[in-house]
């Protein structure tokens, strides 16, 4: 199978000289064959493998953007379909006015909502495995990256069965006389925030838990030792500390989070529709192409936004 | 330290968060199980909605689309993402940021915004939508976590043992295929799979692209649970997570074998 690479050179170095084979030698002809070792580089052949790249992103990324902007300075008639090209902003102002602003402006507030519920749940969740010994740590990290790596789709849908009135859910609060009742938590902003906390939850605990475990140990034992206890700890040490981990968990999460399509249409029952959505209708079901171009650009625009802030963010933090 | 180790609010929502990302799933596979048509309560063990899902024409016909697409892209995704990473990893400074640039401004575009943008080109150009344009937006997107993923391996790789084979008077070509390809081996395994598994769930590119008449998988569940829930959903459900969770695991061993302790997990995952 998988031969080890040091082996492989013991052969050659068998091979080509006569040698017992110690690959140190091979370290120290280094400077007397420059020009072979050039040839690794192959200056110009070698750009060539960055061509499948370059096509694939320009032919099918940078094109169809530059085709987006185009679009919503256009504009298309509903009658025909068709689109026209011009240099108007007609769509970005009438995207202001239009009643779509207030569901856009909604969705945007879930979406933080979101990020922000996953900071608070995962920075104990990536404190408490940090915390533990080596071993149980991996089994930990495990028992939260897989469920990521399985269907998203169908982990967002495992919800209805949990959330659908009639559901566990329900029955369990019924149980415990905190219902009376039905339980009407599916298709609400509620269940879509619920969603997309569980969907991204892994993408906030990882970055967060790479933070605490680069910091140095000792700092929570003397923190602990100078009287540090409970939430001044929390406050004090562990939040600094993972604060390039809680930054860069935002961007993980709030991107995904800001343009999501999937959770509203399964937990918002089409009737909590979000930015990606209204977006999605406007290409396939009104057909307004230059209307949902502009629309495009301006989730482009909120996600470039949020790259920025978090440039900013991170600036006094890395020296 | 030991005293917010045992702290009771960090210690209970590090079990229940755990618990809270394996909870939907053991209730998919349980629901699956599940003889009660209505799913409210338990109604004993059965098989009979996989034997139905099973039979449904519809489900099997969307799984070898699924399949066909998923696998298209993986090797799509892996071509151009080893053939990326061959080339930045001995490129200039500029070299890599530029690269970089490009790999990262495929992952932090909103997919949709992706989506909808090479419907507008395709349809401009009068492009059947199907099976061809699906897998293009699926490899734009896919081919970039490939890339993230391979960039990992390639980064635990030292460069010393591809050296020593040129000074030994291997040429480029036979230091490529007997040593940094078998080096990057279990990288390029990981980001096929990755790749397989996030074209096979993809809903958002497919939905704009696969056009009316192609059916994928996550498109006819998003069908089916618009109207109502129903078991065979939940038997569709518990067949595609437990056999992507095996997958997961079996990349993670390989990975993990193949390194043997060289780089932490979160290494691998190129955080």
């Amino acid at each position: 199978m998988r031969q080890e690479p040091r082996l492989v050179v013991r052969e050659w170095v068998q091979g080509v000289t006569t040698d017992t084979g110690d690959s140190r030698l091979a370290r120290g002809r280094k400077i007397t064959t420059r020009s072979q070792h050039e040839a690794l580089r192959l200056p110009s052949a070698r750009h060539l493998l960055l061509v499948p790249t370059l096509l694939l992103v320009g032919l099918f990324f940078l094109v169809p953007l530059a085709f987006t902007a185009i679009y919503s300075l256009g504009t298309t008639s509903l009658v025909t379909f068709e689109t026209h090209f011009g240099w108007t902003l007609l769509n970005y102002r009438s995207l202001a006015d239009s009643l779509y602003v207030g569901t856009i402006l909604r969705s945007l507030v879930l979406s933080a909502a979101a990020t922000l519920a996953c900071v608070l749940i995962a920075l104990p969740m990536a404190f408490f495995i940090a915390q533990q010994r080596r071993a149980l740590q991996t089994i930990l990290l495990l028992a939260v990256i897989v469920p990521f790596w399985t269907s998203f789709l169908i982990r967002i849908y495992a919800w209805i069965n949990i959330l659908q009135n009639g559901g566990p859910l329900q029955s369990i609060l019924q149980h415990m006389g905190l219902l009376d009742g039905p339980l009407n938590l599916l298709y609400t902003p509620f269940s879509i925030g619920l969603g997309i906390v569980y969907g991204y939850l892994p993408l906030m605990v990882l970055p967060i838990y790479v933070a605490l475990e680069r910091a140095d140990p000792h700092v929570f034992e003397a923190a602990a030792d100078l009287g540090s206890r409970g939430w001044s700890l929390m406050w004090n040490i562990v939040v600094p500390l993972s604060k390039p981990g809680i930054i860069a968990g935002c961007i993980l999460v709030g991107i995904p989070a800001t343009g999501e399509f999937v959770t509203p249409a399964i937990l918002g029952g089409g009737k909590t529709l979000m930015f990606g959505n209204v977006i999605g209708s406007q290409f396939l079901e009104v057909g307004n192409l230059a209307f949902g171009s502009a629309m495009a650009m301006c989730l482009f625009a909120v996600v470039l936004a949020l790259l920025v802030v978090q440039a900013f963010a991170h600036r006094p933090g890395e020296t | 330290m030991t005293l917010l180790r045992r702290h009771p609010v960090v210690c209970v929502v590090g079990v229940l968060g755990i618990a809270f990302m394996w909870l939907p799933i053991l209730v998919v596979v349980l629901n699956s199980l599940n003889g009660d048509v209505y799913l409210v309560q338990w109604g004993g063990l059965t098989l009979r909605w996989f034997r139905q899902a099973a039979a449904d024409q519809q489900v099997i016909s969307a799984i070898v689309t699924s399949l066909e697409m998923a696998l298209t892209t993986a090797v799509l995704s892996v071509f151009v993402a080893l053939t990326g990473v061959l080339w930045w990893r001995k490129a200039s400074r500029r070299g890599r940021q530029f690269f970089n640039a490009l790999v990262y401004a495929r992952l932090v575009l909103p997919e949709v915004v992706l989506a909808t943008s090479l419907f507008l080109v395709l349809t401009r150009l009068e492009l059947p939508l199907g099976m061809v344009t699906a897998v293009i937006g699926h490899t734009v997107w896919d081919s970039a976590f490939a890339t993230v993923i391979l960039q990992a391996r390639a980064r635990l790789l030292s460069e010393e043992i591809e050296e020593a084979g040129a000074d030994l008077g291997a040429s480029p070509i036979s230091v490529l295929f007997t040593v940094t390809l078998p080096s990057l081996a279990p990288g390029i395994l990981a980001a096929g799979v990755l790749a397989f598994s996030l074209s096979f769930d993809d809903v958002v590119t497919s939905f704009f692209l696969s056009g009316s008449r192609l059916t994928t998988l996550p498109l006819l569940v998003m069908g089916f649970i618009r109207f109502r829930v129903t078991p065979e959903v939940n038997a569709i459900g518990a067949l595609v997570t437990s056999s992507m969770i095996a997958s997961t695991l079996f990349v993670l061993w390989l990975v993990g074998r193949s390194s043997r302790g060289r780089g932490s997990l979160a290494q691998h995952l190129g955080l």
